[in-house]
């Protein structure tokens, strides 16, 4: 059908406004760049002085945080967003007890605050 | 029904025991039967075989009556240490506020409106504490404990006794009640009761906090903010001040400032109300405003989450990656979990637990926990695959250890932290010996110990033998001897490497403790000040207390550093001391103490004081005395001084010449003091001169010139600005001056003295 066609960034090159991060089984997360920098690992692997392989292709790959944890972080990352600088009251981030651990861990490998 | 209630509760003789069999639905109807006629025996029965979940005592409380109180309280007693087990315990949660009206007009329709009058039948919906409910634990082997609901608002200068009684009640059942407050509200309570108040209150039930003062105060409510960073689930906090130069003390001194580091997670809305002049302080603020917007770090939900479910947590230990712990120790330990505390440290992977820099607020419950939990590694000999904890270390170093770890977790609760490496050492005795070593440094001020350093020695006491306790640094500034006798019993004096005493002994005091003093054959330093000499001792008895004191040097091979100051016992025999130093010194400072001639010829004979890189003479007076033997040793130990401080000796300008020679010759000489001497502008000029060579001087301070001072004493500002100008100009001619200040006396008002620095600098008044 005719119209106007929507495009969306893609998740190619250094500047794309998404990217792609990969979890352990396969499963890829699109989010937008800016969410993903939340992350300081994330900020550093794709912004660093060209030493990452990531920078290129805007993907990175987590071979340790299954898609369980993964989608939670992306959940974070949107909450984390969504509340800096706004002044709605911040809600609950809900965890639930079963993935506690790995992303405990998955956290602290990602650093994830805001700067 | 009711009638038949009614008559229920009246009958004299009840037999407690029906309650069991009663029908649930009886119950509120003859719980608000037996609080208007106060029949407590009853209460305290119905309390016990309560059929809900929560108790809403609040709003039947109206105006608080102690009686009842009481009786409620006492029936909760024996349930919450579960002495009893009444078939339908189900009771959870009391609930102090005025809320949840409908309760009892749901159950029991008209009758409680003549209870409480004001009750309406809007439903209130009751927040549950956030903490509660949101997930069974895994395993029950941890009693949930009773949750008592209150709104604080503490409005007059002391507790009423229906609250402190409340209180009371609670302290005593640390860890079975967790008192939850929504709503905290601190009128003009004095810090020390509102400081107590809060460390009895579960952190994370807070979520307003209004804060108000109307008196102007010293210490700003800054004292209040290092809470504030436990209060993770604060959304409201109001300050409102009644006097604007209130809010620019805290401005400038602390209490935005720290808030600003304290709620990194913290509340959602904050308001200042104050007087007037806000536009000053609008940049604090905005700042604020700014600081506290943002959500908190996913490591910090998770790790919280973790922690809300302490069985949870225990579980989830043995799985935890090493880097992980210190910052979820930190979560635990500032939210008082004290059994995922107490899991913590027997699965500690490091070595060293450095508690000491997380314990700025003692905290009596958690410091508890940690004790738990070396019991159980110090005597089950629990077989964990991690068990490595080796050294407790209370003392306040080791911030980086936790900055290294977490820097982010640690900003927040340490906000003074830095990155600055300072090598702890290892104790020299008694190594590998024991299981578990102890370093605490003891500070030892109040008359009595504070509550966790009783703990802490109660614990050691009992366990003598397994653990040994280690102290390098022993303070004593206010108690007596008698009352640290145990104390110095307990510890291994011969891991103690530095005392000070400064509390106002007597002569006979000090050399009851000389025993103690020479089994520190570690020991460093040694400062000692105030020592006075009573006058019913006889010359010969003083003689004999000296000699008990002096003597003892010599059993001390490592002394480096003595400072005595203001202990007038040394005057003519200074001697005596000085021939039992066995090792040289590096540092001597007798300040403020007579001494006559031959003291300061001994100083300059004595073989320990050769190698001397400070030597401190401030506030003996030299006056009327020969320089001569302070040359001799200014001589001797020109080669090494460091430091030499000569401040409000007295000296004049006829003294000054003896000591010049030798003073040219301290080339590595970093420091010099000499205010204080009233000499003229010619000497000054002189002195001058000859520090010229020392090019390693980095600060010195000399007197005004006695020309600044008018007749009788008296500073002439003009003149002492003029004179200053000039030596300044004649300094820079010379050399360059790293620090040079001109220094009057002291102003007996302030303390301060005006100096003629780089710009000139006045006391204020």
């Amino acid at each position: 059908m005719d119209g106007e066609e929507k495009t969306y960034g893609g998740c190619e090159g250094p500047d794309a406004m998404y990217v792609k991060l990969i979890s352990s089984d396969g499963h890829e997360f699109i989010v937008k760049r800016e969410h993903a920098l939340t992350s300081g690992m994330i900020k550093a692997m794709l912004s660093g002085p060209g030493q990452f392989a990531e920078n290129e292709t805007s993907e990175v790959n987590f071979r340790e945080i299954s898609s369980h944890v993964l989608s939670k972080v992306c959940m974070y990352f949107t909450y984390n967003v969504h509340y800096t600088n706004s002044s709605i009251e911040i809600s609950k981030f809900p965890v639930t007890p079963e993935i506690l651990l790995e992303l405990l861990v998955a956290a602290n490998f990602l650093d994830c605050k805001m700067k | 029904m009711e009638l038949a209630a009614q008559s229920l509760v009246r009958e004299p003789c009840l037999d407690t025991s029906i309650l069991d069999e009663l029908p649930g639905e009886v119950f509120p109807l003859m719980f608000m039967e037996a609080f208007s006629i106060r029949h407590y025996e009853i209460l305290q029965a119905m309390v016990q075989t309560w059929p809900f979940p929560r108790l809403p005592l609040g709003s039947l409380m109206k105006t608080p009556h102690l009686e009842t109180l009481q009786a409620v309280l006492e029936g909760l007693d024996s349930v919450v240490y579960m002495m009893i087990h009444p078939r339908r315990w189900k009771l959870q949660v009391l609930d102090l506020r005025n809320v949840d009206e409908d309760f009892w007009t749901s159950w029991s329709g008209s009758r409680a409106l003549l209870c409480s009058p004001e009750a309406t039948s809007k439903r209130q919906t009751v927040e549950d504490h956030p903490g509660t409910g949101e997930h069974k634990p895994l395993m029950m082997f941890i009693h949930e404990p009773l949750k008592v609901f209150i709104d604080v608002g503490l409005k007059e200068s002391t507790l009423d006794e229906w609250l402190s009684y409340l209180c009371g009640w609670i302290h005593h059942k640390r860890g079975l009640v967790q008192l939850c407050c929504r709503k905290v509200q601190n009128y003009p309570m004095p810090e020390s009761h509102f400081r107590k108040l809060v460390e009895m209150v579960y952190p994370d039930s807070i979520q307003e906090s209004e804060v108000q003062r109307k008196c102007s105060l010293n210490r700003p409510p800054g004292k209040f903010a290092p809470y504030l960073s436990q209060l993770s689930e604060l959304h409201r906090v109001l300050v409102a001040f009644g006097y604007d130069h209130e809010l620019s003390v805290c401005a400038q001194q602390q209490f935005i400032p720290e808030l600003e580091t304290q709620t990194s997670a913290g509340p959602r809305g904050f308001f200042i109300r104050m007087a007037s002049h806000i536009n000053e302080h609008q940049d604090h603020v905005h700042r604020l405003k700014m600081s506290i917007r943002t959500p908190p770090r996913l490591l910090e939900l998770v790790g919280r989450s973790l922690l809300k479910d302490q069985a949870l947590a225990v579980c989830t230990l043995e799985e935890l990656p090493t880097e992980l712990s210190p910052p979820l120790f930190m979560e635990a330990f500032s939210r008082r979990c004290c059994e995922a505390l107490k899991a913590m440290v027997q699965a500690w992977p490091f070595p060293r637990l450095p508690l000491g820099s997380l314990m700025k607020t003692p905290c009596l419950e958690t410091f508890q926990a940690v004790l738990d939990g070396l019991d159980a590694l110090l005597t089950q000999g629990v077989r964990l695959r991690r068990r490595k904890l080796q050294v407790l270390d209370l003392q306040d170093v080791s911030e980086n250890f936790w900055m290294v770890w977490s820097e982010a977790t640690a900003h927040r609760y340490l906000p003074n932290a830095t990155r600055k490496r300072k090598p702890t050492q290892d104790c020299p005795v008694m190594r590998g010996q024991q299981r578990l070593t102890v370093f605490i440094d003891l500070c030892l001020k109040n008359r009595t110990l504070d509550e966790c350093l009783t703990c802490l020695f109660l614990w050691v006491k009992q366990r003598e033998g397994l653990l040994h306790l280690c102290c390098k640094k022993l303070k004593v500034l206010g108690t007596s001897l008698h009352k640290i006798k145990n104390i110095l019993n307990m510890v291994n004096p011969g891991c103690i490497q530095e005392v000070e005493v400064n509390c106002r002994w007597q002569l006979p005091d000090l050399a009851e403790f000389t025993p103690y003093l020479g089994q520190m054959r570690n020991l460093h330093k040694l400062a000692v000040s105030h020592i006075d000499v009573p006058r019913y001792i006889s010359p010969e008895q003083k003689k004999e207390f000296l000699t008990q004191f002096t003597s003892q040097f010599l059993k001390l091979q490592h002394v480096q550093k003595l400072y005595m100051n203001c202990v007038s016992f040394l005057e003519g025999h200074l001697d005596q001391l000085l021939s039992c130093l066995m090792t040289p010194l590096k540092t001597l400072a007798i300040t403020n103490c007579v001494l006559s001639e031959p003291d300061l010829r001994h100083l300059s004979q004595s073989p320990s004081l050769s190698q001397l890189t400070t030597l401190d003479l401030s506030g003996i007076s030299l006056a009327n005395l020969s320089l001569v033997p302070l040359q001799l040793l200014l001589e001797k130990v020109a080669a090494t001084l460091e430091y030499l401080d000569l401040d409000d000796c007295g000296i004049e300008d006829s003294q000054v010449d003896a000591i010049l020679p030798a003073l040219s010759r301290c080339f590595e000489l970093t420091t010099f003091s000499f205010r204080g001497n009233p000499i003229s502008m010619a000497t000054l000029e002189n002195l001058l001169s000859h520090t010229i060579r020392l090019n390693n001087l980095c600060l010195e301070l000399y007197p005004a010139p006695r020309e600044s001072y008018g007749a009788y004493g008296a500073l002439c500002r003009r003149r002492f600005a003029q004179l200053g100008a000039e030596l300044m100009g004649r300094v820079k001619d010379l050399r360059q001056p790293k620090r040079i200040s001109f220094c009057t006396a002291c102003c007996p008002h302030c303390d301060h003295r005006a100096f003629y620095a780089l710009e000139v600098n006045q006391c204020n008044c």
